[in-house]
């Protein structure tokens, strides 16, 4: 792999220190980026500038965000049931589709239109549409961008996530969080830079694609922390160890390393090495720290539905993911519930009962941080992201359900200088496509990116031979929806 | 999508003047040519055409850009170019624009242009005309090798590598530093030719070995071990980025495991520990369904199997259209896209992949090149005729037997079926029965609860039905269970039905799986794509190589007719007359190198062209990749020429400013070491960590080859041995080689070393130190258990604590420890013990001071000393 960085901020990397990055791995250089943060680095590196690393970077202009929070909406959340009302189609219930429609589930398609069993209204000044199941959300509408024209690539779970998380539909490049941990790197050297907050019962679509890489550097990597139990694996020793020990055996590994490190001056992996086991010990208070809610109220735990077992799952996720950004971390992913299903917004059939339950368990907790990163003055600075990876079909699936619908879908963002109270785009009277001031998951991704003061063209990475990006421009003629921003 | 004829040059020029007439009469050469030849062809010219626009032609302008046309015909004001040139927004920049005059005459000309002129150029395939220069062609990579003489030096039977390295270093005033001890050379070559450390039996034999030539039998005898192909293979197994799994490998859980995809595992291993010569190994892989007759033959000889089983490495790549939903062009596409990836950064280290879009920006490759690729691929990844993966295999039997096999043993399930059915209905009610039972022996209070539980079918359960039926064991109801609670007549009745069914069984014949590539359906066009879009076909691509590396002596596909494309490909890569040969040559012994000393004398391993690095040594790779072809490609005696070289042999430890017999200071001179005045040390590989603990521990299980070791993903994320699945209680302490290759979810041990992310194939591997690594090695359950297996292994081999250490010291890093470290170690020992001593609750049940000693053995795993090659 040859990897250079062209990102402006950091100096292009010479022929040199390329061939000292392959021979001694980035890590070695990520990790002296940690020693600099604590003022040790001049000494490990006579000087020498670091390579990939997750110390704070300058963006390319003023930020209006610093930090991203994801609420992941796995399974194609329902547009015309949510916040896309659609009279029209209320009125042509039942009546048959006279256009072609894109499925994804052969044979049981029906082409008879089928209303929202969803009752609609608006809410905050102004006058938002929300459907009975998200009244929570709808409490923070005067907060929020509406994006109801989105529009996305394949009508597929997985091909459709991928592009949601990596601006393609195939695997293997890196995701939007691992790309702001390379821009940005994090502001608290004893957190990861990109932490994934799942459902400890398992994984949605993709699993661990989502907070992939690619062929970026693997420090990029979002790290799953755990809601229940230790929140980073082998943060503890698997079998109890007797008092004193692990600090016994840390101070043994300590003076053999060390004897050896003076065999091999210079050679900063080694070192890197000595100092992550110190790291470790910090991160075991780092990371316990996020995780320890004795210091919320009860109000706070209340607000966040932690009392009621419906919503506590997701709840906890939401309020760690505030903990997290408030202790300087880049980019959280919260993940949705496994219930209905892996892909809870998934509703092929008896979708009022469906989007009834994992509504029930996402719409108080959802509204709830931002709530509170309002009350704390951080959503300024915090973007938050609520969207799923498609939408779904005006007809009906098996007379209850929709199919997949990948020509248009809604959204919402809060924070970050995403305008407040304001709903972007539409679709066509039925709510089949994205149809005025449509936007591509490129663009959205090229809009959170200027929001957090990266130029969507100029974050590139140079891989076999090209330079890429999240975007892509060239190719998907990605572009900054101005109209979003304030 | 058209078929287009290509025409002969000549008729093709005719038939656009006939056609273009009054066009070329109004003299697009004289009057137009001459501006745009001035201002635009730069970047619309035959060099650079971007927006797929040639203005150095009335032929390429009458055609237009990807986009469309850019003149109507007759109408100047409705043409896009007069409109561009007008506006000024072309040409872009600052630079002078189309003046008055200029302009009037690119609209006079296109006032004159004919529509059907327009029409019929539109239609027709460009000619040809080729951008690749002799500059281009003398680049350093893409010449033919040349011939080099090692420096002639006054030193009896140095080797040609080391006259090329110390000539070198001493233009700098630099020497190699003293040669490596022998306990740590043997580490180093052991570590480097199998992945596993020494024992402290080998590491003796070789200290002891007074006579001549002890260094080269350590090597001779480790090139001959069965270990050999595992660890070079796994090398070759990075570049084809093997994965057992086919389709989607994106859950966690859940993945398919291709029934034959470890044969080319096996096969790769096979082929490094017999020493195939490597131009055979590439053609073997790339047309090995060309180099036999497999079709028709009447049985399979093993050069058959071998030959199928290696094109395996051009199955590889994630194949998402094992789905109905996902069996589309644009992924069926994708999947001849990450082939070429792979074959043309492993094979020829270039970056090909670029110019699937465009024509390369810093390459002599054109994006027809991209394209007469994909071509040669497509007689077997045909798009005309897409076979799913499920689909695409082969057997190790011919086709008829196959078919007979198949015809054989389904009779054979059709007579089972029948009594496999009044089997279940025997077991249903073995159910049934032990259900009424066990709730027969449930308290009455819980009885009505548990019993509205189990009635209702699983899917229709609530959540605290679901769990009182788990809770009770009644929701899966063991197979010995329901068959105990039978009557001894309906018993009788299952054992005779299971008798029978047995013996059916065992009628059956059976073939093994080879997930191959073969050609498939009459042979498609391939058209390239323009902008990389398939729905955007652009001329035709014959089938073809890389144009910088042909002659006009030796077009690539030479011969394709009689063999096939693939194998004319393969055996252009591959022969010594041939700029790809060389290429070739130089990719694969670079690589050898880099495995040998840590970096290639081209450090950018998959990258040979202009972006990438030049070499430090360039006369040295070239008289390598020569004697590599000249020795017939064989990498054995390539790997012990390079071992077998004072610079491999010498130290890794010179410190800043120690003497030296040269003069100049090395850190100084060549701080990064390139010029090897020492030996680089090297963070040992995931697989190697892992393994060298299960050899140190004495768990290894050295078994070779075969179906893969399954693991599965824990819900906290951790990668695991799936227990279930494992053949035996042993598999777990196979050779990381054989656990399942998964394109991201592979043993957390592994990929938390740097372990690649298959997306489609690792030419080269990271060598992080991040903090996972460092609580992984502490706090790990796998690793704790192998300190203690350690631990056991050095107590009852020595008899004092002391002893027990220094062996441990010797076993885990291949010497013993100085006075000092063994003074620390002991008095970690000791108190260690202690702690176990007065521990109320110990949670080993190891004995105090075997837990102690596992301590001591836990450090050692922890320690860099381990965790890098010297």
């Amino acid at each position: 792999m040859s990897n250079s960085n062209a990102f402006p901020p950091f100096r292009p990397l010479s022929r040199r220190e390329m061939l000292r990055q392959t021979g001694l791995g980035f890590g070695s250089l990520a990790l002296a980026g940690l020693l600099q943060a604590d003022g040790l680095r001049a000494a490990a590196l006579g000087g020498e500038p670091a390579g990939f690393d997750l110390t704070p970077k300058a963006p390319h202009f003023r930020p209006r965000a610093r930090a991203v929070i994801q609420l992941m909406q796995n399974g194609g959340p329902s547009q015309m049931d949510l916040f896309d009302p659609k009279p029209e189609l209320q009125k042509r219930h039942g009546q048959t589709y006279s256009e072609k429609v894109e499925t994804l589930q052969k044979g049981s398609e029906s082409m008879e239109l089928m209303g929202s069993p969803f009752e609609f209204f608006r809410a905050g000044g102004c006058g938002m549409d929300f459907s009975e199941p998200v009244r929570h959300i709808s409490s923070i509408a005067d907060e929020i961008t509406m994006i109801r024209s989105m529009h996305t690539e394949h009508n597929n779970h997985s091909e459709a996530l991928i592009m949601f998380q990596t601006g393609k539909i195939f695997s293997g490049r890196p995701s939007a969080g691992a790309w702001v941990s390379y821009a940005l790197g994090t502001e608290n050297q004893n957190l990861p830079a990109y932490v994934v907050l799942r459902d400890p019962e398992g994984y949605n679509t993709n699993g661990a694609l989502n907070w992939d890489n690619g062929w970026l550097p693997a420090l990029y990597r979002g790290t799953e922390f755990a809601s229940k139990g230790a929140p980073v694996l082998n943060l503890n020793p698997s079998s109890p160890l007797p008092a004193n020990s692990q600090d016994d055996r840390l101070d043994l590994l300590a003076k053999l390393n060390e004897r050896h490190r003076l065999e091999h001056p210079r050679d900063t992996s080694l070192e890197a090495r000595i100092r992550n086991y110190e790291l470790a010990a910090r991160m075991q208070l780092g990371a316990a720290d996020a995780l320890d809610l004795s210091k919320e109220t009860a109000a706070t735990k209340k607000m966040y539905g932690l009392e009621d077992p419906r919503t506590a799952g997701y709840g906890l996720r939401c309020l760690m993911a505030r903990r997290l950004v408030e202790q300087g971390v880049r980019f959280i992913q919260v993940f949705p519930p496994l219930r209905p299903s892996f892909q809870p917004w998934d509703s092929h059939s008896d979708l009022k009962e469906g989007v009834t339950e994992i509504a029930g368990a996402t719409d108080l907790p959802s509204a709830a941080l931002v709530k509170d990163l309002k009350a704390r003055g951080l959503l300024d600075e915090v973007i938050v992201m609520w969207a799923g990876e498609f939408g779904r079909l005006p007809v009906s699936q098996k007379g209850t359900g929709r199919d997949h619908n990948r020509n248009a879908f809604s959204l919402w963002m809060a924070g970050g200088g995403f305008k407040a109270g304001y709903t972007h785009g539409s679709t066509d009277e039925l709510g089949y496509r994205a149809e005025e001031n449509k936007v591509s998951v490129p663009d959205l991704h090229a809009t959170m990116l200027h929001s957090l003061g990266l130029d969507h063209e100029r974050l590139v990475f140079r891989h076999h031979g090209r330079d890429e990006s999240l975007t892509d421009k060239p190719l998907t003629g990605a572009q900054v929806v101005p109209d979003l921003l304030s | 999508m058209l078929l287009r004829v290509a025409l002969p040059v000549v008729s093709l020029a005719w038939l656009l003047g006939a056609a273009a007439g009054v066009a070329d009469a109004a003299g697009f050469d004289e009057d137009v040519l001459p501006i745009l030849a001035e201002r635009c062809t730069q970047c619309h010219g035959a060099q650079v055409r971007m927006a797929g626009l040639g203005l150095d032609a009335a032929a390429s302008v009458l055609k237009g850009s990807d986009n469309g046309a850019v003149i109507q015909p007759g109408k100047p004001d409705e043409s896009l170019l007069v409109q561009r040139i007008e506006a000024g927004t072309m040409p872009p920049g600052d630079g002078p624009k189309l003046d008055k005059a200029q302009i009037e005459a690119v609209r006079a000309w296109i006032a004159a242009v004919q529509p059907e002129a327009a029409a019929s150029a539109a239609s027709q395939p460009a000619e040809y005309v080729s951008s690749i220069t002799e500059e281009d062609r003398n680049f350093w990579s893409f010449r033919p090798l040349q011939a080099v003489q090692p420096p002639a030096r006054p030193e009896p039977g140095l080797s040609p590598v080391d006259a090329f390295l110390l000539r070198k270093l001493e233009q700098q005033g630099l020497t190699y530093s003293p040669a490596a001890s022998r306990a740590r050379l043997i580490r180093r070559a052991t570590l480097d030719l199998t992945g596993l450390p020494p024992t402290p039996a080998e590491i003796e034999a070789f200290e002891n070995d007074a006579e001549p030539g002890a260094y080269e039998r350590v090597i001779d005898r480790l090139l001959a071990s069965p270990q050999f192909g595992e660890r070079w293979g796994r090398h070759w197994l990075d570049i084809a980025g093997y994965v057992d799994t086919i389709g989607r490998d994106v859950q966690a859980n859940g993945y398919k495991v291709g029934p034959g995809r470890w044969r080319y595992r096996d096969y790769v291993v096979a082929a490094f520990n017999k020493d195939k010569p490597f131009d055979r190994f590439l053609q073997e892989q790339l047309a090995g369904d060309e180099l036999v007759r497999w079709r028709d033959a009447a049985e399979y000889d093993p050069q058959t199997v071998e030959a199928l089983t290696a094109t395996g490495y051009l199955r590889t790549v994630e194949d998402p259209t094992d789905a109905e939903e996902r069996n589309t062009a644009l992924l069926q596409y994708s999947v001849i896209h990450q082939t070429i990836e792979i074959m043309t950064s492993g094979i020829t280290g270039l970056t090909v992949g670029c110019a699937r879009c465009h024509t390369h920006k810093f390459d002599p490759i054109p994006q027809r090149d991209y394209y007469r690729l994909m071509a040669v691929l497509a007689t077997a990844y045909n798009p005309d005729e897409w076979i799913q993966p499920q689909d695409r295999v082969l057997a190790d039997v011919p086709p008829a037997e196959r078919q007979a096999i198949d015809e054989h043993n389904s009779a054979i399930d059709k007579k089972i079926e029948p009594l496999s059915k009044q089997q279940a209905e025997i077991v249903k009610r073995g159910e049934e029965a032990y259900t009424d039972a066990r709730l027969a022996e449930t308290p009455a209070a819980d009885r009505a609860a548990l019993e509205g539980a189990v009635r209702t079918p699983a899917k229709k359960r609530t959540d605290a039905q679901k769990e009182l039926a788990k809770q009770s064991g009644l929701d899966k109801i063991a197979l010995k269970d329901a068959l105990a609670a039978l009557s001894a007549e309906e018993r009788a009745g299952y054992d005779d039905l299971e008798g029978r069914i047995g013996a059916l069984n065992a009628g059956k014949r059976s073939y093994h799986k080879l997930e191959a590539l073969y050609d498939a359906g009459p042979e498609p066009v391939i058209h390239i794509h323009r902008r990389g879009d398939f729905e955007m076909p652009g001329d035709v691509a014959p089938p073809g190589g890389l144009e910088v590396l042909e002659d006009p002596s030796s077009p690539a596909l030479a011969g394709a007719s009689e063999s096939g494309p693939r194998l004319a490909l393969a055996r252009w890569l591959t022969s010594p007359e041939t700029r790809a040969g060389a290429l070739v040559a130089r990719v694969e012994v670079n690589r050898i190198w880099s495995h040998l000393f840590g970096e290639g004398i081209v450090a950018t391993l998959d990258n040979f062209g202009k972006m990438g690095d030049r070499p430090s040594h360039p006369e040295l790779l070239e008289w390598l990749a020569g004697d590599f072809q000249r020795s017939g490609w064989r990498v054995k005696p390539m790997i012990r020429q390079l071992m077998l070289t004072q610079a491999y042999r010498q130290d890794s430890t010179r410190a800043e400013g120690a003497a030296h017999a040269a003069a100049a200071d090395p850190v100084e001179v060549d701080p990064d070491n390139r010029l090897l005045w020492r030996m680089r040390t090297r963070r040992l590989e995931s697989e190697v960590i892992r393994d060298s603990m299960l050899a140190v521990s004495g768990a290894l299980d050295p078994s070779v080859g075969g179906p893969p070791i399954p693991t599965r993903v824990e819900s906290d994320g951790m990668v695991v041995f799936d227990d279930a699945k494992l053949g035996s209680p042993q598999s777990r302490y196979r050779r990381s080689l054989y656990l399942v290759a998964r394109r991201r979810f592979n043993l957390s041990m592994l990929g938390v070393f740097d372990h690649p992310v298959m997306s489609t194939n690792a030419t080269q591997r990271n060598a992080s130190a991040v903090v996972l690594q460092s609580l992984m090695m502490l706090n790990d359950a796998e690793v704790n258990e192998q300190a203690e297996l350690f631990a056991r292994r050095v107590k009852a081999a020595g008899h004092t604590p002391a002893d027990q250490i220094r062996l441990a010291f010797r076993m885990a890093f291949g010497r013993y420890p100085a006075a000092e470290e063994l003074d620390w170690a002991l008095a970690f020992y000791n108190r260690e013990r202690d702690r176990y001593q007065t521990a109320s609750n110990p949670a080993s049940a190891a004995s105090p001071s075997e837990a102690a000693l596992a301590g001591v053995c836990h450090v050692l795993f922890n320690s860099n000393e381990f965790l890098y090659v010297e």
